[in-house]
């Protein structure tokens, strides 16, 4: 049961950890995109928009 | 030789310095006479010494605020008085700490320390407090430009400038629709620096308003959790929320009103140790922060919850139970104290704009049908910038997407650290007084919802993000401590946060202009040269000798272009109430100009009876206005002066 619960929570800490890192890199993207119109920016944007 | 550009740069800085440094001994000192004897102490920590530092700092701002619109409103705001008031408040603050010097100097001492104890954090928080010292002192130097800040320029810097100018309060005509009637707490020190100073030392004390305000919901977090890591982290989620970064030193009066507002949530956590002062202090501040923006009124909902929680933690049993009356007596006395000292605070604001119209309220409440009345509900009209899936989808919407107005996005740190609040293990280790900050902060974010649900301005909200910063900053610390995974499970988790770092030091790049304008490669032509209405003012700065009256209600462009001279001489409020009245009503129109659509020979002789020299005129409308000039001079032909890019300018007389 102790285990389980080690478990799970190590399990959640990675999941919230992979949910934040997920967050900013798509708020990077997105902000890069509004602010400093590339190529790159524009594809990318274009897919998110 | 140094340009005489790079002087008034220089000469900004310095004003807005020694501007620092008196507000900050002023403040110090009203605090050990409110407080008391707390300022000087030897031996004090460092988040001791940055409370007394930062809450004298603050209530100084609160109480010189209001000296310097009863100046305004007696109409002696001259330099050279608003000097004398500022020496004497140094004098006075030098006076009451006397006893105090040494401890203050080692306090101060104690707070350069700090950057380097900082650093002893270890390297991850080293980078982290470094990244966010970089990016403040880039920002600040950025400040240095012009501000590009749209309001700013129409509205926000205009409005104490004429203050400045005209050396007295009076409903500003030419500026609808705020004629400053909005709350001036934190333009009155623009007007102040404006008098004994100029625009850098203005947009320069602007940012040292947004590093006090970093300070003080960094210092909070640090004093309710007792962890300077949660402090950072609290301070990164306010730095890095665009609605704050973007406005920081761009002059807004929101970033200096917000931090009335941390402030008298940080006195409500004193009373422990100062018993009832905590109530009065943080009414004070509550009143001041409602005398900087209307819309702060969201933390009364909040504040009333936070004298809940401290009875709560002074009173035995429930409110209902047989401790009713004690309840009561808890209760009662707090919300009295903080009622009455915010009523006090708040007050002058309202007397200013009672004694010029004639409505405490304006423009919100009383006084409908005149022109600033109107033009004010004109605006109000199409503020609303979202939808119903917005409204459901709100903190993803905020944080990822754009809105008109919306003037910046929320952090992707809140939405990206929420999970970790709701890890078992991490909730139960988060301690009480934090969970009520966040209550605090959600309950001023919801009634904000409550208000206006479909209006969405980042700005408006930086005290309730500040709050919700405690606790996502505070999961986040106890998750880093935990983590299972070693080393890669910590670098995963500080990966975004550095992410967020090395984007906030990439969007600080505007700090080479900032620089450049300071040595004096680009100048105010090359910053505003495409901005609406600026060509026009231009010619009219160059051309037009100052005592010709200017007629500015058709025109489109920043009233900041315009030399002062020539707004303060242009329609009065009577001259506005007369064209409002006799303006063809057009449905809809939103641009809170008059006679937008259709002239008449009726406003041509107003104008020509009235001894106006110019008239600016939108270029749409030359042919209306030409038709109409006809019928009242038919042997005079059309006095155009000059065409700019929207506007076009008649020499009438």
């Amino acid at each position: 049961m102790g285990n389980r619960h080690v478990i799970n929570s190590a399990m959640s800490r990675l999941l919230a950890t992979i949910w934040l890192d997920c967050v900013v890199i798509i708020y990077i993207v997105l902000a890069f995109d509004r602010k400093v119109s590339t190529p790159v920016s524009q594809w990318v944007g274009r897919i998110f928009h | 030789m140094v340009q005489t550009q790079t002087l008034q740069v220089l000469s900004g800085i310095g004003v807005a310095a020694v501007y620092l440094v008196v507000v900050m001994i002023f403040g110090m000192g009203l605090w050990k006479l409110l407080v008391g004897n707390r300022t000087g102490q030897e031996g004090i920590s460092l988040l001791k010494s940055i409370e007394v530092g930062w809450l004298g700092f603050v209530l100084g701002q609160g109480v010189l605020g209001i000296v310097w619109l009863f100046v305004a409103m007696t109409g002696t705001f001259y330099p050279w008085i608003v000097w004398v008031i500022t020496w004497g408040a140094l004098s006075s603050g030098v006076l009451v700490l006397r006893n105090d010097i040494r401890g203050t100097m080692l306090n101060v001492v104690e707070l350069l320390r700090g950057a380097r104890w900082a650093v002893s954090l270890g390297p991850w928080y080293g980078f982290l407090s470094m990244a966010i010292f970089g990016v403040v002192v880039m920002k600040s130097i950025s400040a240095l430009a012009p501000t590009d800040i749209d309001d700013a320029l129409m509205w926000y810097l205009v409005s104490p400038l004429s203050i400045a100018a005209s050396h007295v309060f009076q409903l500003q005509p030419y500026l609808s629709p705020h004629n400053g009637l909005y709350p001036l707490q934190v333009e009155m020190h623009w007007a102040a620096l404006f008098a004994i100073g100029n625009e850098t030392a203005v947009l320069a004390w602007d940012s040292v308003c947004a590093v006090s305000l970093l300070l003080g919901v960094g210092g909070l977090a640090w004093k309710v959790t007792g962890e300077v890591r949660v402090g950072l982290i609290a301070m990164l989620l306010l730095l890095s929320t665009d609605g704050f970064f973007h406005v920081m030193g761009g002059g807004k009066a929101d970033i200096g009103g917000a931090q009335y507002g941390v402030a008298a949530f940080w006195s409500l956590l004193l009373f422990p140790e100062v018993g009832r002062k905590a109530f009065l202090l943080a009414g004070g501040f509550l009143g001041w922060s409602i005398a900087s923006r209307y819309t702060n009124v969201i933390l009364l909902p909040a504040i009333i919850l936070g004298l809940y929680w401290t009875a709560k933690t002074t009173t035995p049993g429930s409110m209902t139970g047989r401790y009713k009356r004690r309840w009561r007596k808890a209760m009662l006395q707090p919300l009295v104290y903080t009622g009455l000292a915010s009523i006090m605070t708040a007050a002058p604001m309202f007397v200013k704009n009672w004694l010029s119209v004639g409505c405490p309220f304006a423009p919100l409440i009383g006084c409908r049908g005149t022109f600033w009345a109107d033009m004010f509900d004109l605006m109000g009209q199409g503020r609303n910038n979202l939808s119903g899936l917005d409204l459901l989808l709100y903190p993803f919407v905020w944080t990822f997407s754009e809105r008109p107005d919306m003037l910046g996005n929320l952090s992707p740190l809140y939405v990206g650290l929420v999970p970790f609040v709701f890890i078992l293990s991490i909730r139960r280790a988060i301690p009480p007084g934090i969970w009520v900050v966040g209550a605090m902060g959600m309950v001023a974010l919801g009634t904000w919802l409550l208000i206006e649900p479909f209006v969405l301005f980042t700005r408006f909200l930086l005290v309730p993000l500040g709050l919700l910063a405690l606790p996502l900053g505070m999961a986040f610390v106890l998750a880093e401590r935990s983590v299972q995974g070693g080393r890669w499970g910590a670098r995963l988790m500080n990966a975004g946060i550095m992410i967020v770092c090395l984007w906030l030091i990439f969007d600080s790049r505007s700090v080479v202009y900032g620089l450049r304008y300071a040595v004096g490669v680009d100048d105010r032509e090359s910053k505003y040269s495409r901005k609406v209405g600026y060509d026009v003012a231009q010619w009219l700065n160059e051309n037009v000798t100052v005592g010709k009256r200017i007629a500015v209600a058709e025109w489109e462009g920043y009233r900041l272009f315009l030399k002062i001279e020539h707004l303060l001489n242009s329609e009065s409020a009577q001259e506005m109430q007369w064209l409002w009245t006799h303006r063809p009503q057009v449905q809809g129109d939103k641009e809170l100009m008059l006679a937008s659509q259709a002239w008449t020979p009726e406003i041509w002789r107003f104008y020509l009876s009235s001894g106006f020299s110019y008239v600016i005129l939108l270029n749409t409308q030359v042919k209306d206005s030409e038709q109409a000039w006809k019928e009242v001079r038919p042997n005079q032909s059309f006095p155009i002066v000059y065409v700019g890019r929207e506007n076009t300018v008649l020499k009438i007389l």
